[in-house]
């Protein structure tokens, strides 16, 4: 055996190995959804004269703050590690509750904090199933979803349940300084989400969980109670949406937020997070939110038939889910 | 003709020039109809001419001069569904005859929740009129009025909504009921003779007027002189598509193995749902089918129903459309418009006549 | 290369006596060895020999049936990793245990970072990471901004271990360390094992690969079937009696 050889291998390095860099592809796919959202802009600017109107993207700016609020719990709580697709009956969970709970005379404060502690069930729930039983999050927001989205056919008795008072949630449709207050809501919520995640422990602790649990387990994280927390701000934002759901329409459907599964996980994929956790931005979630509701807003503009428009709408998840297949591909090389 | 905006425009126009091909007034042929044609309303052999095998009767006579800029906008529940295309076609067909402009979004499939979103978009247009077909519509009162823009509801009532144009349901129903008791009379006689014998009102629970519509079918039909044993209403739920009544349907024919079935479908897609699930559950002999709709899906069932629909109330939807575009008209010059009860049965000996195209 | 250093003074971790079995398997029999400050110690044995069974006691994920641990004359029970590492004791795992979307500051203060209120205090954590990596000569890694699933095997490997230093631990176990890296890569890692004896910590190297720990253990202790076949400092062995060890057992060395 001639094990010398290997110390005079084994000599201190002479020079630093150059500093690991993304490659020109790692950065187009990075940038591609800046570039996407960009040429839109332009596209829709030059096709349409109303687009490129402050009313209109104002009313852009409306429009996804729904859709914006949900992506943003979405994309936290897959930092984290879980997929959570229960968003759409926390919206018809609340919007019915509210208008049940105003509807029996209590006044619509009182009957907000209520669908907020539903919300809360409703990611404690998916919590024991994910944490506890160890069921993969799909399969647990899946089941947890589907049986939300029932108690709210069941507490609605399948009717439309138009709020008493709708002025109560008028403030859902006044503009401050202009601008929407749901699109304000919506920024506050971009905002405190991308402080939470990229500087906060909290945060730092998510992309931890969600990029190596058993290493953020070893290292003394609290995995379970990340998990909790992720969820929990998932299904309470899903709550902040299906109010201002309601304060939009004035009434409580047990159908509401069926519609949102495909916007809210096309905006969330558009960002380019992957589904493995540990990365991801909301800073990058809501490009790929705005990057849907400019789509939506400027197809409507150009009388674009719907079916053209679920075509477009298709074609751009089919792209960014190649694209996530490539980075994934590239990064395991 | 006016164009109404972009892309669909082109294709809306061409199908309207198709359909129109076989007109025999030239009045619509011009660039500019409404310029064109000089003093006076348009009368109701207009329509009937302009609208051909549509055969629309009018629900407000459209005066030939209108404001330049009318603008009407339309949100569409469905465009993925029969009835709500036809009523697209039909709206964006009489848009261009009375040269007025028309902007349309949709909800994709019954989303009601974007229904405020998808007017904020198509408010830019400034639209005078616009008209959607929805449960919850009170948030969209308060926009509307907010915007000083007329609030059309279509095909459902909205409270506080400036108007209102639909099939009157009772009606409707009622002779729904009385065509379906045409139909099971002589089985009654015959096969079906000594057997319990089940109403069923296929509905939307969610949606009151369509429950409205079944509810009054059971009318007709007990109006008729038929008393069944009983009367059902399963929920077909959010959206009332072929796919829930066979679902609907299925279930019901298996806990209801010997009975006879007399059934009102609130719509040719829950109609059609449910023959299937009578075909695949090879019940042909113990139901009878009426729906209320006759759009493609509902006129092409014949084809293949073994003679189980005995008839489809004919809603016209592409004269839905045409006459929601007159009435808001009527309603943005403050003017009354009339809504005519269906009077027209299709059955499968005059479907060939009445709808030649198909 | 200071290779043949002696270790002085009292021992830092000494093992006494320790037994563990799984049903009726017996992993472990009557195992004691000493290891002291400034050493490092090369633990082999043939695949099933106890190796990893020892390893889990050590730093806690096992409890050992009897036997006795000390860390600098204190007996230890370990209920938990958590319990191992607050004695002092650190294990480096063939998994790395990184969390490959971070950089290098974020995993070499992951659960421990230096924070301001609810906030992380970034630059504090990059300037320790700084001064960690170049205690270990390990100062051309990038402290921030670089995801370390980008990094080579043994650049991995060089954060897991420093990521022990920023723990504290006096005593470092790296599990099969050289597993899947190349030949220079394995002498790096070899390399910094001396930086952290140099820095006073001890350091147990798992390894069935006596040829990549020849030149840098200080002592050989080989498992065989569960029990010490022998402990030998290198100055007073050869390869070939530890590869007698490791094969045979101590019957017939």
């Amino acid at each position: 055996m001639t094990a010398t050889t290997v110390a005079q291998q084994g000599t201190p390095p002479t020079s630093p190995p150059p500093k690991p860099k993304s490659d020109p592809i790692d950065r187009i796919l990075d940038v591609g959804i800046y570039i996407a959202l960009g040429v839109l802009v332009i596209v829709f600017s030059i096709a349409s004269p109303y687009f490129l109107t402050v009313g209109n993207l104002l009313n852009i700016g409306q429009a996804v703050a729904q859709t914006g609020i949900l992506a943003a719990g979405v994309t936290i709580a897959l930092i984290a590690g879980q997929l959570d697709i229960s968003f759409g009956s926390v919206i018809a969970v609340t919007a019915v509750l509210v208008a049940v709970l105003t509807g029996a005379g209590l006044p619509a404060a009182v009957a907000v904090l209520g669908a907020v502690v539903a919300g809360l069930l409703v990611g404690i729930l998916n919590g024991v199933l994910i944490v506890n039983l160890n069921i993969s999050s799909i399969i647990s927001t899946l089941a947890v979803g589907t049986a939300v989205t029932g108690a709210a056919y069941l507490l609605a008795n399948g009717q439309v349940i138009p709020l008493p008072d709708p002025a109560a949630f008028s403030w859902v449709n006044v503009r401050v300084f202009g601008l929407p207050v749901p699109m304000l809501i919506a920024i506050a919520v971009y905002v405190a989400g991308w402080v939470l995640l990229a500087k906060t422990k909290l945060g730092a602790h998510i992309y931890a969980v969600g990029g190596n649990s058993s290493a953020a387990l070893r290292a003394g994280i609290p995995v379970k109670r990340i998990y909790y927390t992720v969820l929990v701000i998932s299904s309470s934002l899903a709550v902040l949406a299906g109010v201002i759901v309601l304060g939009r329409t004035g009434a409580g459907d047990p159908s509401y937020g069926a519609a949102d599964m495909f916007t809210v996980l096309g905006a969330v994929l558009l960002s380019g997070i992957g589904l493995g956790g540990g990365t991801g931005s909301v800073q990058r979630t809501f490009v790929g939110v705005l990057i849907i509701g400019v789509l939506a807003n400027g197809l409507v503009l150009l009388g674009v038939q719907s079916y053209y428009q679920q075509l477009v709408n298709g074609a751009v998840l089919v792209l960014a889910v190649v694209m996530e297949a490539i980075r994934r591909k590239r990064r395991s090389r | 003709m006016k164009h109404i905006s972009g892309l669909s425009s082109a294709l809306a126009i061409s199908a309207t020039v198709l359909l129109m091909a076989g007109c025999a007034t030239a009045s619509n042929d011009s660039a500019e109809p409404a310029a064109a044609a000089g003093e006076g309303r348009y009368t109701q052999q207009d329509v009937t001419d302009a609208t051909g095998i549509h055969d629309v009767t009018s629900v407000f006579s459209v005066p030939k001069q209108l404001p330049d800029d009318l603008n009407l906008a339309y949100i569409n529940p469905s465009l993925a569904t029969s009835f709500f295309k036809a009523m697209s076609d039909g709206y964006k067909a009489a848009a261009d005859f009375y040269g007025v402009d028309l902007h349309e979004a949709d909800l994709g499939n019954f989303n009601f929740a974007d229904a405020v979103n998808k007017y904020d978009t198509l408010a830019v247009f400034e639209p005078e009129v616009v008209g959607i077909l929805t449960p919850s519509g009170a948030g969209l009162v308060d926009r509307t009025r907010a915007d000083g823009v007329k609030l059309l509801a279509s095909g459902i009532p909205i409270e506080g909504a400036d108007g209102f144009i639909g099939t009157p349901e009772r009606e409707t129903g009622m002779l729904a009921g009385t065509v379906l008791a045409d139909g099971v009379a002589p089985l009654l006689e015959d096969e079906w003779a000594g057997r319990e014998l089940v109403f069923v009102g296929l509905g939307q629970a969610a949606i009151p007027t369509t429950m409205e519509r079944v509810e009054s079918g059971l009318e007709g039909f007990e109006a008729a002189g038929i008393q069944p044993a009983s009367a059902e209403f399963p929920d077909l739920g959010k959206s009332a598509t072929v796919a829930d009544g066979t679902r609907i349907m299925a279930d019901f024919l298996t806990a209801h193995p010997d009975q006879v079935l007399a059934v009102v479908a609130m719509n040719d897609q829950a109609g059609v749902g449910a023959l299937q699930a009578v075909q695949a559950a090879g019940r042909q002999d113990d139901v009878r089918i009426v729906t209320i709709g006759a759009d493609e899906v509902g006129r092409s069932a014949f084809k293949n129903d073994d003679g189980i629909i005995v008839g489809e109330v004919d809603l016209n939807p592409w004269g839905a459309g045409w006459r929601w575009v007159e009435a808001a008209i009527a309603l943005s010059m403050d003017e009354e418009f009339v809504i005519p009860a269906p009077d027209r049965v299709i059955t499968r000996d005059n479907v060939a006549e009445l709808y030649p195209e198909d | 290369m200071t290779i043949d250093r002696v270790p002085t003074g009292a021992p830092l971790l000494s093992v006494q006596g320790i037994s563990k079995s799984f049903g009726h398997i017996q992993a472990l029999t009557d195992v004691s060895f000493d290891i002291a400050p400034g050493e490092v110690l090369a633990l082999l044995g043939d695949n099933g020999a106890g190796k990893s069974t020892l390893i889990k006691i050590l730093s806690g994920l096992y409890a050992n049936d009897t036997g006795e641990i000390r860390m600098r004359g204190i007996p230890q029970r370990f209920h938990s990793p958590a319990d191992a590492k607050a004695a002092g004791i650190a294990t480096v795992y063939q998994d790395l245990a990184l969390v490959d979307t971070r950089d290098v500051a974020a995993n070499l203060f992951l659960g421990r970072e230096y924070t301001k209120g609810p906030f992380i205090d970034v630059k504090r954590n990059v300037a320790e990471s700084r001064r960690v990596l170049e205690g270990l000569k390990l100062g051309h890694l990038p402290a921030s901004g670089v995801a370390v699933g980008v990094m080579s095997g043994g650049q991995r490997q060089a954060v897991a271990v420093a990521r022990t230093v920023v723990s504290g631990a006096e005593l470092i176990i790296m599990d099969e360390p050289t597993a899947a890296l190349g030949v220079s890569e394995s002498a790096k890692v070899m390399d910094l094992a001396h930086e952290l004896r140099d820095s006073g910590c001890a350091v147990i190297i798992i390894s069935h690969n006596l040829q990549q720990v020849w030149d840098f253990a200080d002592r050989f202790a080989v498992l065989h079937l569960g029990r010490l076949a022998g402990i030998r400092r290198r100055s007073e062995t050869t390869v070939e009696e530890i590869v007698q060890l490791i094969v045979y057992g101590a019957g017939e060395a």
